[in-house]
Order: C-alpha cells, then structure tokens, then sequence
C-alpha cells in the first residue's frame, strides 16, 4: 500500500481505535454480570 | 478561494482512491459526536448549582432540545443544501461542516458560560446541526464515483466513521469534563471548546486531502457492467428534482424510516429492557449500550460490504426478515430466561440497523445513478428525522403506557416489539415493490459532469491510481 495513504489509515484509526477500547471497557460489566450468578427476573404473571 | 472548488480537487495519478475514504472518514467521526451527547445531560442541568441542580438550572427535557434540534437540522439541511453539495464537492462542503458543527459548538460553550439556553440552542442545535448535515451527505457522491465496483463498501466507510463517532464523542466529553471540572464550573463549557477545536482539525484534515475523480475515471480493469446484466443497478441518471417524483423514492424512503424507526426504539430502550426483564442491574444495562454502540459502528461496513455481494434489495430483505424474527425472539427470551441470546438479539438487530442506514445510498446509486445521488441521499434523510419521532414513542411511550396499566415490567415491551416487529413487515412491502426507475425520469442533460463513466459510453479510464 501507498505509504501516504497507510499514514492516513493510521491516523484515523487511532481515535477510532480509542473509542471502540472505551466501549469495550463500558461493555466489560455485562460479560462479568451475565456470568455471575443471575438474580431471579420479575415473575411472569400466571 | 477557488482552491476549494470542486474543479481544484480533481485528483491527478498519483492519488490513490483507497485514500478518500480516510477523508470521509475523519469527517464523520466528529460530527458523529452527536450520538454521544448524552453524557452532557447531566452536567448541563447543573450549570449553575454545580453539585445539584438549582431551579434556574435547565432542566433534562430543555437540555433534550439541544440534540433534538441537531438531528432535525441534519435532516433539513441535508434535504435543502443537497444540490449544493454535489455542485460544490466535497472538499468546501467539509469545510462549510466544520465551520458550522465546530463553530456550532464554541457558540454553545458561550451560551453555557453565559447560562443563555437559547444561545446554546442557536449553536448546538441550530448552526451544529446544519453542520451534521452537510458533513454527513459530503463524501458520499464522491465515494460512489471512486468506487462504482464497491458502492456499499465505499459508503459503508463513511456511515462506519459516523458510528464510531458516537465512540468517540461521549468518551471524550467525560474525560474533558472531569478534567476542566472545577468549584465553580461542571466543565461543559471548556469541553466543548476543546472538542470544537479538536474536531476542526480532524475535519480540514479530511476536506484538504479530499479529491474528486477526473470524469471518465474509473478503476483499473474494471467496466460497468451492461444494463442487461442487472435491472436493478442503472446505467443511467435522475436529477433530484425528478427523483423525488419517482414511487421509488418514497419506497426507499419508507424503507429507511421503517428500519431506522425499529432500531432507534430498541437503542435508546436497551439498558432499561435488560434490567426490567432479566433483573439486571444498571451496570449490566450500560455494559449492554457499550456493545451495541461497538455493534452499530462495526454493522455499518459489514453489512454494506456484503450488499455488493447480495444487491442492495436483497440485503434489504436480510434486515427486514432476518429483523422481524429477531423482533419476536426477544419476549420468548424474556420467558427462558437467556439473558445472553437477549444480548446477542439486540447486538444483531443494532448491526442491522446500522447497515441500513450505511447501505441506503448505494441502493439510491442503483436507483437513480451518481448524477445528483448526493442531493438524493439528503432528501432521504427526512426518513431518519421522522424516525427520530416514531421509534422512541414506540417503544419509550408505550412500554411506559403498558407499566402504567399495570403490565408486570418484564412484560411490558412485548406490545411495543410486536409494533416494530408491524414496521418491518411494512418496511419489506416497500422494499419488494421497488422496481428500476421508469426511463421517462431519465436525466437527459449534457451536463453529467462528475457522473459515473457509464454516462459516457466510450470514456478512457483516466486519473488516478486503483
């Protein structure tokens, strides 16, 4: 690839690349909560 | 300042076309901080009392104007400037976004400074949101012409960048805002002032390496394929003006207002619908924002690249079938308890959503050719601004309606899922029933400057690298 056009590839992706890193820190609590044992959802009306 | 002319920016051979989409790209992930703005609600309603919100403070429906107003003018700017845009380029169309979305912002920090709401509506709202506007619909004519073998995947690109914005943006806002926080300020202010200066140079970055293609370029080794191969992608070119005459228009438009209507509902509800239905906690519901975020952004490109592969209709009917029993998954769900194929659901419908949005203008490409597919794009986009209003009274109005009637909370979305799950299926009629274009809207003109070669039978490929 053009070493130019690598250049803005990488420019672009570094931001996008911290934003996705903060969403995946923000998404860690469901893979933990949804491993842990659940508590009991609302009861469904009989 | 002829340097900003669309004639100024034609590419010559050494520019690569694999580059442009890194301009689209570093536009749209600023202005796609409006998705972000969320995590400013709070702090604004305490601009004053700081710690907690005195009664001159603004309130959580006033501040909920700031985006509103914004999204509304994305769409109507989007809709009046379109035709501008596609004569003006994409490299002063960037430029004009950024003065407006980033002046849009240091206007508001002023307004906050001052505690004048109607200062802050005027920039973020007002002047922001005709930035958004311009900003989202600048490169995808471009890109379209750079890619005619790829359309979905080139503006995949672009509507991926706008996704990650929303990445970006509310991460950004926090750590600015703790950062600037003081005794006697909640620092939305100061962030806004950094961000608008941050944005700006991310956004002349992408308009000053912007580049058209000379006319009659196109891609080494490749042809447009002929008429006969494929109905539904046109050789030829409708005016915008003309396009919205067309039943195929308003179809498309239904199309992306149905499936932009279901998913929006489904977005702004999904930390709340975890917790009410499964129990969980408030954690877990931000967690699950966090991943469909991550899924929205990432949905944008895959969905649009693979519509290159399957057309544009059929990728279509994916997201409408494939949506609609997804829809009607999720109260069964709900009843056996698995809170992780609830997740992984509403991750696939997200993605879905997404793509829609990513894939329309390649569909409009197909439909209406590249003549004035920019301009046409903004005219559909009013889909996404009534989305805006049916999707969250959907499913936020009706869910709370149903809780209100005394429906146990875990059940009380079922009715609101089925209606979008209804949308779908109306989203899937209209997208069945298009058909190509009727040639009496065909563009006739000799002015198809711009316009993909297969306007010009015979035309040399020429300019720029593959």
């Amino acid at each position: 690839m053009n070493p130019k056009v690598l250049f803005f590839w990488v420019l672009v992706s570094l931001p996008l690349g911290w934003g996705l890193y903060q969403s995946v820190q923000k998404a860690m609590p469901l893979f933990q909560g949804v491993n842990a044992p659940a508590k009991p959802g609302p009861a469904a009306p009989k | 300042m002829g340097f900003l002319d669309r004639d100024a920016t034609i590419a010559d051979a050494s520019y690569s076309r694999w580059q442009f989409p890194t301009a689209a790209i570093a536009v749209q992930m600023c202005i796609g901080e409006i998705y972000g703005f969320s995590v400013f609600n709070v702090p604004l309603t305490r601009a004053l009392g700081i710690t907690k919100s005195l009664p001159e403070d603004w309130t959580i429906p006033m501040v909920g104007w700031f985006y509103s107003l914004g999204l509304i003018m994305l769409g109507l700017s989007a809709a009046v400037f379109g035709k501008w845009v596609e004569r003006s380029g994409p490299r002063k169309t960037m430029l004009a976004s950024m003065l407006c979305f980033c002046g849009g912002l240091w206007i508001s920090a002023l307004g906050i400074y001052w505690h004048n709401y109607w200062v802050v509506l005027f920039g973020y709202g007002f002047v922001g949101g005709i930035g958004l506007g311009l900003g989202y619909i600048a490169p995808v004519s471009t890109l379209i012409k750079w890619f005619p073998d790829r359309p979905g995947m080139a503006t995949g690109f672009a509507i991926m960048g706008f996704g990650g914005g929303a990445l970006i943006g509310g991460p950004l806002g926090v750590e600015l805002m703790n950062r600037f926080k003081t005794a006697t300020s909640v620092g939305v202010a100061e962030a806004f002032l950094v961000m608008g200066a941050l944005y700006s140079i991310s956004m002349m970055v992408g308009a000053f390496t912007a580049r058209v293609p000379a006319v009659g370029w196109k891609p080494e080794g490749w042809t447009a394929p002929p008429q006969s191969a494929n109905l539904m992608i046109t050789q030829s070119h409708v005016a915008a003006d003309e396009a919205i005459k067309t039943p195929q228009f308003w179809l498309l438009w239904v199309v992306l207002c149905m499936n932009v209507s279901a998913g929006i509902g489904i977005l702004g509800q999904a930390s709340l619908m975890v917790q009410d239905m499964f129990g969980a906690t408030a954690a877990i519901g931000g967690g699950l924002v966090g991943l469909l975020s991550i899924f929205n952004m990432v949905g944008r490109f895959f969905w649009s690249s693979t519509s290159d592969l399957t057309g544009r209709k059929g990728i279509y009917i994916v997201y409408f079938v494939l949506g609609l029993i997804l829809y009607l998954m999720i109260p069964w769900t709900q009843k056996s308890g698995g809170v992780l194929i609830f997740v992984a659901v509403t991750c696939i419908i997200i993605s879905m959503y997404g793509g829609g949005f990513a894939t329309i203008p390649a569909y409009l490409r197909d439909m209406f050719g590249t003549y004035q597919v920019g301009a046409i794009h903004g005219r559909l986009i009013t889909a996404w601004s009534m989305a805006a209003i049916i999707g969250p009274q959907v499913i936020n109005y009706i869910s709370a309606a149903e809780k209100a009637a005394g429906v146990p909370k875990d059940l009380a979305y079922n009715k609101s899922l089925y209606i979008c799950a209804g949308m779908l299926i109306v989203g899937l009629i209209a997208n069945l029933m298009v058909r190509p274009v009727d040639h009496k809207h065909h563009y006739k003109g000799a002015d198809l400057a711009g316009a993909s070669p297969a306007a010009k039978p015979g035309a040399a490929p020429i300019g720029a690298r593959a």
